[in-house]
Parts: structure tokens; sequence; C-alpha cells
């Protein structure tokens, strides 16, 4: 682990509803936090083939690797990457 | 016997220019060398002035110059659909809907690729004996992919179809 350096941008919120797992916390907001990370940046391979008319494809998204500046307050957390 | 006669004469000609054209020094002209004078055209007037030379592919070279579809300081919306089917062994109609959903995003971010970056194809068919053994196609894509819009989601009868938008700019590809 490295300490991370830069200026906190576009931040998400979400209830913590007493918790201060991070984990959980992402795991039960999991839908709004992948679309959030998402429109981040990600890195798209694509391949498919057709071999006799016989159709496979793989699409694999990659993250990118970003740091986070995570606030905990009294009922919610607030996630920023830093830029 | 006549017949064979005729066809070993045909052969024997054939090998023996085969042979002369082998041993037959052929100077090809350079470019420098080439000097032809064609005989002045009554009906025009000759002029010393440079030709302009024109490029050989100069249709290709306006294609080119078409391509630049996105101006500078202009923006241009794309918007995909992607398609998503949940798996068959799924252990609830929730875990259906959420697989189902991220196949389909990763659709809807291929396509945006596709539209953005272009596709590569390699194709590949496989002959023996007069007869396609193999035929392949494949196509590939890669990119990076940032600030895309999901727009609407719908689920319906196990697919799940996801709406999404960019915008680009041409300051992005700079």
């Amino acid at each position: 682990m490295q300490k991370c350096d830069g200026h906190p941008y576009n931040p998400i919120i979400f209830e913590t509803r007493d918790d201060k797992n991070l984990k959980k916390i992402l795991s039960s907001n999991n839908e709004e936090f992948i679309e959030y990370i998402h429109k981040l940046g990600l890195s798209l391979e694509h391949t498919d083939s057709t071999i006799n008319f016989e159709y496979t494809s793989t699409t694999i998204l990659t993250l990118k690797t970003r740091c986070f500046k995570v606030d905990f307050n009294d009922n919610f957390v607030r996630i920023s990457p830093l830029k | 016997m006549k017949y064979l006669l005729v066809l070993v004469t045909i052969f024997s000609s054939l090998s023996l220019s085969a042979t002369t054209a082998k041993t037959e020094v052929v100077k090809v002209p350079t470019a420098s060398t080439i000097n032809v004078n064609y005989p002045a055209c009554p009906n025009h007037k000759t002029s010393n002035t440079p030709i302009k030379k024109t490029p050989l592919m100069s249709g290709v070279s306006n294609v080119e110059s078409q391509e630049d579809v996105l101006a500078a300081e202009e923006k241009m919306l794309i918007s995909v659909v992607g398609q998503g089917v949940a798996p068959m062994n799924t252990s609830s109609p929730a875990q259906a809907y959420a697989l189902a959903k991220r196949a389909a995003v990763a659709d809807a971010y291929r396509l945006i690729a596709e539209k953005v970056k272009g596709v590569r194809i390699d194709g590949q068919d496989l002959i023996k004996n007069m007869m396609v053994k193999r035929s392949t196609v494949r196509t590939s894509v890669a990119a990076m992919v940032r600030n895309a819009n999901i727009v609407e989601t719908t689920f319906k009868e196990g697919l799940c179809e996801v709406e999404m938008e960019i915008v680009i700019s041409h300051a992005q590809f700079k």
C-alpha cells in the first residue's frame, strides 16, 4: 500500500446505516457503485470468433487502478477518486 | 500415336520458349532513362510549363479528408443498445436480472468501442480438395472508455437491453 496524492473530485455518497465497513456498504450498493466506477474509466477487450458458423465471444472489462478518498460522516460515506 | 507426337512437339516448343525466356536479359528502363518523344498534336499548343503531378490515388486521398467527421470544437453523441441474456442456472430471478444487465452493459461498452475505434477483422478459410474444411472469422476491439452513461435499462423475457450514450469531442483524440 502506498500513499496517493491528488485532489478529490466527482464524489459518490452512500448511506452507511451505522455501518463503518466499506466493503459491506459497497456490496449493498453494488449496482450504483459499479455504474459509477465504470463511468470513471475502464479498459475493454473484446474478441469474438465464428468458426463454421458457431459463434463464441469474450468481453473483458478491466477497471483502471485508482486511488480514492473515503470520508465517513454520521450517516453517510463520501467516496471520491483522486486526480 | 499421332496425338502423342503432337503433344510432345507442343511441350518441347513450350519448354524451349521457357528456356529462351530464362536466358534473355531484359533491361528495365528506370524513370530517368524513359524519354518518350511523342509527335506534336496539331490541334494542341505545346507549352513548357511543368505538368502538375496528381497523386496516383487521388480519389483515396479525398476519401481520407472526408473521414474527419468530427470537426474541432464539435461534439458528437453516440448512442448504442447493448443486449445481455441471463445464464440458465441462476439461483433467483434477481440474480438472473443482475447477470443479464452486467452482460448488456459490457455489450454496450463494446459497441461504443467498435463505433469509436473500429473493429479488427481477421478471416481464414481452409479449403482442402476444393471443399471448405474450416471457415473462421474473428473480430476484436480494445479500447479505454470513460464517461459513458446508461440511459435506460429494460428486461423482458430473459433479455436485458441497456441503452448507453457517450459524448465524444475532437479534443479527446489529440
